[in-house]
């Protein structure tokens, strides 16, 4: 399953800047460098972690490889293609491989479509059989994320459900074409950790069984270290330490990797908690 | 003697779908320099706790019960005029997003200044001035930043200095309501580390609201977890972590994610948060919980007391 | 690793799955607009004036005599007030004037709605395509928005009016219509684009969706509310356009509408003499779009959550 010789996405020295719009009075545009020079790969099949703060790249990182933004420089291959200046049929394609889950699960859902419609739109988009089989394939997404009887989850809209379910749904929409990879931004951020942890569990028991590799984007190395085989450390756009995910907390290179250990929360009470926290 | 007690204490809001009981019978006790941590997750009332001790619950939320007395006066009976000389005064709030709680065209100290004079009228501007000053010191901004105005912070210096707001009129109890959760895990630290200083320093008490149970656990003497707007175990610091009894703290432990220890596969059952508009009379833990009976979900829970420090509503230990 | 699923959720999947949350969207934007009084004021009176533009079918029908435009009562010469005969008189050949105020209706419904609906289409297709393309597109329309925004409606039909002799009722609605879309497609725009940057819109373009589709399926339905409340601000000056231009005397002669009965009774002297006359149309145009400005205003408080008096009903 996980193939440490296939590479999936690879990224050769990416640069990204963004200009800030000013008003006429402030003078010339600011420029932030998000992404100075990365270039990390992510192998076939494997959870790939990316920790990093706000500010330091790693949603640009996400939305680069899906092609929500372009790079100013460098290369980024899927499947060994530059995809940096792919258009019509050839993107079309991509998009099919390639998806992405959003942060926010009360934002990432059109308050007009139903689960079904929201779904079912890959589909419809990619023409992908007829209606019966995509009804099939929606029922069997919804199962995928834990949302049974799917068929109670058809007609119901985004503000009838909990902010878990939405995610779900979300996770849903970009599973049902079984892409080959997916960047999931953030994905438990603005849920509770129960929850958080459930989310964790689904992404982990898709991957295993649709044999799809996953970018983790994430601010938590604890939750990185759950769920990832090898994490990326992005800190002011530039990539400052990748490795085995374990390798990372016990043993970090870089100084603000230890920073980021040192500030992790964490309990210092009696012995008898070991039984609970694991 | 306490310097706030909270007597079962009921808040709901009036929405479309009928009366949302949001906190229902919550009592705790804090005395003065102590600190308070309320956990639980997000709808579980801890918000809606801090807001009716500041007395800033909006129009559609009503008290249905209960007394919070603070310094032997009943909060929830004061006057408007009355309520607003304790607030600030007396009792401080940090809110959740209070970086944006600045205002860009006035600089940072004079903000605070003016805070201080609109408080205590008898003081000159340079002494407010200098008390800013002390201020700062005690949150960690240099005095070499006293002049900027909030663009030139960052978020770690904004919640800073809002901190710095919060003492300025020498509170005696300090409300803070998720004060770290939008900054990132080194700059939380710096923060928490600040509030734990201050509060040791000053000898103020503190209510800490937070999701993050280890950051409560850092900071607090005592936690309160809460679930679906009741508190289900309170306790002392120690004794709570040492032996957390109601299922639900241990599912909330059980769920921390740590670097500490080994990895294992965390079993997950998804929280719904239960019904508060109509909430069931029995454990409303009881859907969730691994321990729950069929009696569970009928009887009402009720209190235990594990030791004089510690309890738990729960009644599967009885 | 289990993930303990089946037994949580087929717990909340007990509820019986809505399957048409349009209707109750419909329902709940109902229970909100039914507290509002100026709402059920605005509505009482516009099911009122439907009342009365259906009523208009049926006096030709009794009698030939109460056709508003050529039905004459042949005993009478001159504009009389109120009988048995004629409820509210008639005009100056004894035509009955509540016969034509009932047709006014008529045509002041298709004329508003007519012409609002046009503008709102156009409004709405052209500010959602503005928005959501940005750039050259977005400054081209917007300042050809701007550009018509700036010409005084009245004066420039009645300019093609004066160029192009007696204008059609229907030419009228569609110089409306084309005068009256940059509000709307500014206001669209404006949505549109905070719309654009919502993760759901990338969500679907992640999926691989074209603009065509992005446009209507997901902007769409979300500016569509705003553009039915505008929709109710576009009917009430479509009415006043209207009749303005009758009483100047540029609407259709052929079409009996209040603003044209008004110019009947300037043209013959009757201003000061039969209130009979002049007063129902007069008082007709202002309750009508005072109507549909009270719904606006109601339908404003439905869609604008941050409107809605949530007070504890203590």
């Amino acid at each position: 399953m996980k193939d440490p010789n296939t590479v999936i996405v690879q990224l050769e020295s990416i640069s990204k800047t963004f200009r800030t719009r000013t008003s006429f009075l402030k003078g010339a545009p600011k420029e932030v460098v998000a992404l100075n020079r990365v270039s990390f790969e992510i192998f076939k099949g494997e959870i790939f972690g990316l920790v990093g703060e706000s500010g330091s790249g790693k949603t640009t990182t996400g939305r680069l490889i899906v092609k929500l933004e372009t790079p100013d420089s460098g290369k980024l291959l899927v499947d060994g293609n530059d995809i940096t200046q792919i258009k019509g049929r050839n993107l079309k394609n991509f998009r099919k491989k390639v998806q992405m889950i959003f942060q926010d699960p009360y934002q990432s859902l059109n308050p007009y479509l139903s689960v079904y419609d929201s779904v079912s739109e890959p589909l419809i988009v990619h023409n992908v059989g007829d209606s019966a089989t995509r009804k099939d394939r929606v029922r069997q997404s919804l199962k995928d994320v834990g949302l049974s009887p799917p068929d109670d989850f058809f007609y119901r809209y985004p503000h009838q459900m909990s902010g878990g379910q939405r995610q779900r749904v979300a996770i849903a929409r970009a599973m049902v074409l079984k892409p080959e990879f997916v960047v999931a931004d953030e994905p438990t951020s603005m849920l509770d950790a129960s929850i958080a942890i459930h989310i964790f569990n689904i992404l982990s028991e898709l991957r295993k069984k649709l044999n799809v590799t996953f970018l983790f984007i994430t601010h938590s190395l604890a939750a990185a270290r759950y769920l990832c085989d090898r994490i990326g450390v992005i800190y002011k756009g530039e990539m400052v330490e990748t490795g085995a995910a374990e390798d990372i907390i016990q043993n970090p290179q870089h100084p603000y990797t230890q920073a980021l250990i040192q500030a992790h929360p964490r309990f210092r009470h009696g012995p008898i908690l070991k039984k609970y926290i694991r | 003697m306490a310097l706030l007690t909270v007597e079962n204490l009921s808040v709901g809001y009036h929405t479309r779908k009928g009366f949302l009981k949001s906190v229902q019978g919550v009592s705790f006790a804090l005395a003065e320099g102590e600190s308070l941590g309320l956990v639980g997750e997000s709808g579980c009332g801890k918000t809606t706790i801090g807001m009716s001790l500041m007395g800033l619950l909006p129009e559609n939320a009503a008290v249905t019960d209960g007394r919070i007395l603070f310094e032997d006066k009943d909060l929830l009976k004061l006057s408007k005029k009355e309520i607003r000389q304790v607030r600030w005064k007396k009792i401080a709030m940090i809110f959740q997003a209070a970086m944006n709680a600045l205002n860009p065209v006035h600089r940072v100290s004079e903000q605070i200044a003016e805070a201080i004079l609109a408080h205590d009228t008898e003081i000159s501007e340079e002494t407010a001035m200098k008390q800013v000053e002390s201020l700062f010191q005690v949150v960690g901004i240099p005095p070499g930043r006293m002049r900027d105005y909030p663009h030139q912070y960052s978020g770690g210096m904004k919640q800073r200095a809002i901190i710095a707001m919060a003492l300025s009129c020498n509170p005696s109890l300090i409300i803070a309501d998720e004060p770290t959760t939008a900054l990132d895990v080194i700059v939380q630290d710096q923060i928490l580390n600040a509030i734990k200083d201050f509060q040791k320093r000053l000898n103020v008490s503190l209510i800490f609201i937070s999701h993050d149970i280890a950051v409560v656990a850092d900071v607090c003497d005592s936690i309160g977890i809460m679930f679906a707007g009741q508190l289900v175990e309170y306790g002392n610091v120690k004794d709570v972590f040492d032996v957390p009894m109601h299922p639900y703290t241990r599912s909330l432990l059980a769920s921390y994610l740590t670097l500490d220890k080994d990895i294992v596969q965390l079993d997950s059952k998804p929280g719904e948060t239960p019904d508060l508009v109509n909430p069931t009379p029995g454990c409303r833990f009881s859907e969730r919980c691994a321990l729950a009976d069929a009696a569970c979900s009928l009887n009402t829970p009720e209190w235990i007391e594990i030791s004089p420090t510690h309890k738990a509503l729960c009644n599967q230990f009885k | 690793m289990t993930v303990n699923q089946s037994t949580q959720t087929s717990k909340i999947s007990v509820r019986p799955a809505k399957r048409f949350p349009t209707i109750e969207r419909l329902k709940e934007g109902w229970s909100v607009y039914k507290e509002n009084l100026i709402g059920k004021i605005g509505l009482t009176l516009l099911v009122i004036f439907a009342l009365m533009a259906v009523c208009s079918f049926f006096p030709p029908l009794i009698d030939p005599m109460y056709h508003p435009m050529t039905g004459v009562d042949p005993l009478i010469t001159h504009s009389t007030g109120p009988s048995w005969r004629h409820w509210l008189g008639t005009d100056f050949i004894g035509r009955d004037i509540l016969c034509q105020l009932l047709a006014g209706t008529r045509i002041a419904f298709m004329v508003g709605i007519s012409a609002a609906f046009m503008s709102i289409f156009l409004g709405t297709v052209i500010g959602m395509i503005a928005g959501y393309a940005g750039k050259i597109a977005d400054t081209l329309l917007m300042r050809l928005a701007d550009m018509i925004m700036v010409m005084p409606t009245l004066l420039v039909v009645l300019i093609l009016s004066s160029l192009f002799g007696q204008l059609n009722i229907w030419t009228i609605v569609l110089l409306i219509a084309l005068f009256r879309w940059p509000g709307v497609s500014r206001v669209i725009r404006a949505q549109t684009l905070s719309l654009k940057e919502r993760p759901f819109i990338e969500a679907a373009k992640v999926t691989g969706a074209s603009h065509f589709r992005i446009i209507f399926r997901h902007i769409m339905p979300n500016v569509l509310p705003l553009s039915l409340l505008y929709m109710t601000f576009r009917v009430t000056s479509a009415i006043i356009i209207e009749a303005a231009l009758a009483f100047l005397g540029f609407g259709d002669p052929s079409t009996v509408s209040w603003g044209m009965m008004l110019q009947w009774v300037w043209k013959t002297g009757h201003m000061f003499q039969a209130p009979y006359w002049l007063l129902p149309p007069g008082i007709c145009i202002s309750l009508l779009t005072l109507s549909f400005y009270m719904m606006g205003r109601a339908m404003e408080e439905v869609l604008d959550p941050r409107l809605r008096k949530e007070v504890a009903q203590e």
